[in-house]
């Protein structure tokens, strides 16, 4: 995986160019996070046309706004890249949040319990349409089929949902949940496909992998490091930060890490990740 | 041969505005969730140089039954991510997309247009809504809907923060996007003067047309603002032919594509009431519907549907059929000439800037008005040749801010 950063001042052409070398180098995802004024998700949506295998993944708050939103648009990058969207979850608010009278703050030492509902509430709106909902039946005037479609009906403390998404079950189920390895513990238990760990060396690394790997149980969970630690040994894949510039660096990074060039189709079958079922 | 210019936007929704437009040959199955789909739509309204394509948003599924309704197919894909994604596969058109202020953050709505608008050279457009819809606030963390005057002061304090956040992070090349809105009712209207630069408009004659474009103007003038720089662009729903008894068959052909489920659904999620139990040749069962819940929460009036069962109550399925003709908006049937003279009258007697035009089904009807609507007014001086510049607000003449 590989974070372009900064992108908020690049135009598309730029954003695109990266995208295209990241692909070409073999790269499985291209990564974009948040600024001031940056969102990564429609940034990644407007890669879709520009790209055709890499996955694309946005990185994006639990700390504002709703899970129905921000569930929506994940879908529909699903959908419209054919099974390309990744979430790279940031289990906190933007920092530097202005304040706006009409939003009710969650307190700093809530976060971590609002990111893990967030989630929670999000995969049920992505989950709601069984594979076989959808039937388009124009001679008996049924486009999906009531009984194969569910409501989330999600009633925390923090989020009400009722759902269903009034979108069919995206080409993936649901997008690959990435989190930083800084996360918290119950958000990689539970949620986390891929983790980006921190460690600065490959003593901490195996450290991280093994608390890591523990924390997920059974769930498979991939760790990825930075291209200075990481091991075949010891994790599962390279993440790297680059800026525009250093795009020449991507060849060598991947090629260093000796990886199967990224296939086709919906991410989580290309990683092995496991759909969830309806 | 006038120079002020029409300005033409397309209104995609789903496979198109006809209700049954899903079972239309040619509508795929997974059509509406492929950028291919759009992308070919987009390319067609590019080709005839239409301002701009606009998507609405709907922020909840139908129900029937206390659970989900099959007979009616609105998918709508997140706006934003949705124009984002053909910004990249498009050159000059405008891309208007639907984000709620009732439901949303406004931090992350400027900060997703903005990205959105820089990425697309300055072609993003905003329909800012206060969504009426109660069933949405459940999607929301909400338990109801506030009731329309909060809904619209939620919404002016909310248009303020992203025009603030707007002013302190990189411009795109139109320096902002174009803030478009939709709603007619007094609250509507005030804010509209305060802060829209595109209205989507219902009239259904000139008169009103005109009434309401007057009336607009003046507030929005009263505002310090230019007129001139609010286009009053009314909804139209056009079924065309090469010939008007073409055009009446094409009619026929759309209507029977609302099958009675369809409408039936329709009519239960009008009335909060379940429709299906009722025969379909038995007569309207009108005292149930002036008992259902939505007339009686007020939500709902039914004088409309009195005065049109006066004299001689329908059976269920005549009403039904009587009501699948029945359109909020302007509709039209005819050709392509007749339809430029209509729009050139309301155009010319000031009952409006532009059309918001919503084909019954989509891409077909796209194809009839790109290849003989724009060129019948083009040979009236009525519409552009070509885009004038790269940004949405060159193409619509609106206020400039790079």
């Amino acid at each position: 995986m590989a974070t372009l950063s900064p992108a908020a001042s690049l135009g598309l052409d730029e954003l695109a160019a990266f995208a295209r070398a990241a692909e070409a180098a073999g790269f499985d995802l291209l990564a974009l996070d948040c600024e001031p004024g940056f969102e990564a998700l429609p940034a990644a949506a407007a890669l879709i046309g520009r790209t055709t295998r890499i996955g694309l993944c946005a990185a994006a708050h639990t700390g504002v706004g709703e899970p129905f939103t921000l569930g929506r648009g994940l879908s529909a990058l699903d959908h419209l890249s054919g099974g390309r969207a990744a979430w790279r979850i940031l289990p906190e608010a933007p920092e530097g949040l202005p304040a706006y009278a009409h939003r009710t703050m969650t307190a700093a030492g809530q976060q971590a319990e609002r990111a893990l509902e967030f989630v929670r509430a999000a995969r049920g709106l992505w989950n709601g349409w069984a594979p076989d909902a959808l039937l388009h039946d124009k001679a008996e005037a049924r486009f999906s089929d009531p009984s194969r479609v569910r409501r989330v009906d999600h009633d925390g403390p923090i989020f009400h949902v009722r759902g269903p998404l009034n979108t069919p079950r995206s080409p993936q189920g649901r997008p690959v949940l990435v989190c930083d390895g800084t996360a918290p513990d119950a958000l990689i238990a539970q949620f986390a496909d891929l983790v980006v760990s921190k460690a600065a060396s490959a003593v901490a690394l195996a450290a991280d992998v093994a608390r890591i790997r523990a924390l997920a149980g059974p769930r498979a969970v991939r760790v990825l490091a930075s291209p200075e630690v990481a091991d075949p040994k010891t994790c599962d894949g390279v993440h790297a930060t680059l800026s525009a510039g250093d795009a020449d660096r991507l060849a060598e990074i991947s090629g260093r890490w000796g990886g199967a060039p990224n296939g086709a189709g919906p991410l989580r079958t290309r990683f092995s990740l496991l759909e969830e079922t309806w | 041969m006038s120079t002020r210019q029409m300005a033409i936007g397309l209104f995609v929704l789903g496979y198109g505005h006809n209700v049954g437009s899903w079972r239309a040959n040619g509508a795929e199955a997974g059509d509406l969730l492929a950028l291919d789909y759009y992308r070919r739509i987009a390319a067609l309204a590019e080709r005839g140089k239409l301002d701009m394509i606009f998507f609405a948003e709907i922020l909840y599924s139908y129900e029937q039954n206390g659970g989900h309704c099959g007979q009616l197919a609105f998918p709508t894909l997140d706006p934003v991510t949705l124009i984002s994604a053909l910004s990249s596969v498009t050159r000059n058109i405008g891309l208007t997309g639907t984000y709620s202020t009732t439901f949303t953050d406004p931090f992350q709505t400027a900060a997703k247009l903005a990205t959105a608008d820089r990425l697309s050279g300055g072609r993003i457009g905003w329909n800012i809504v206060t969504t009426g819809a109660d069933a949405s606030a459940h999607n929301f963390s909400r338990r109801n809907l506030p009731e329309r005057e909060e809904r619209y002061a939620i919404a002016l304090d909310y248009v303020r923060h992203v025009e603030e956040l707007w002013a302190q992070w990189p411009k795109s090349a139109q320096g902002k996007p174009v803030r478009v809105q939709a709603g007619m009712s007094p609250h509507g209207r005030t804010f509209a003067a305060a802060v829209a630069e595109v209205l989507f408009t219902v009239s259904r004659t000139v008169d009103e047309g005109k009434a309401f474009r007057d009336e607009i103007r003046g507030l929005v003038a009263a505002q310090g603002r230019d007129p001139d720089h609010v286009k009053v662009m009314p909804g139209i729903a056009p079924i065309l032919g090469s010939t008007e008894a073409e055009a009446r068959a094409k009619e026929e052909a759309f209507a029977e594509l609302l099958h009675p489920r369809i409408q039936m659904a329709l009519l239960s999620d009008q009335f909060g009431m379940d429709f299906s139990g009722y025969p379909l040749d038995e007569p309207l069962p009108l005292q149930d519907i002036l008992n259902s819940p939505r007339v009686l929460s007020g939500h709902r009036d039914p004088s409309r549907l009195v005065e049109q069962v006066q004299g001689r109550m329908p059976t269920l399925r005549e009403y039904l059929r009587q009501s699948a003709r029945v359109r909020a908006h302007q509709s039209f049937v005819g050709t392509p000439e007749q339809l430029a003279d209509r729009l050139q009258e309301w155009f010319e007697a000031g009952a409006c800037d532009g059309f918001n035009i919503m084909p019954p089904v989509i891409p077909g009807e796209v194809e009839v008005l790109v290849d003989e609507l724009v060129p019948a007014l083009r040979r009236r001086g009525l519409f552009r040749e070509d885009y004038p510049g790269s940004t949405l607000r060159e193409t619509l003449g609106l206020e400039r801010f790079a």
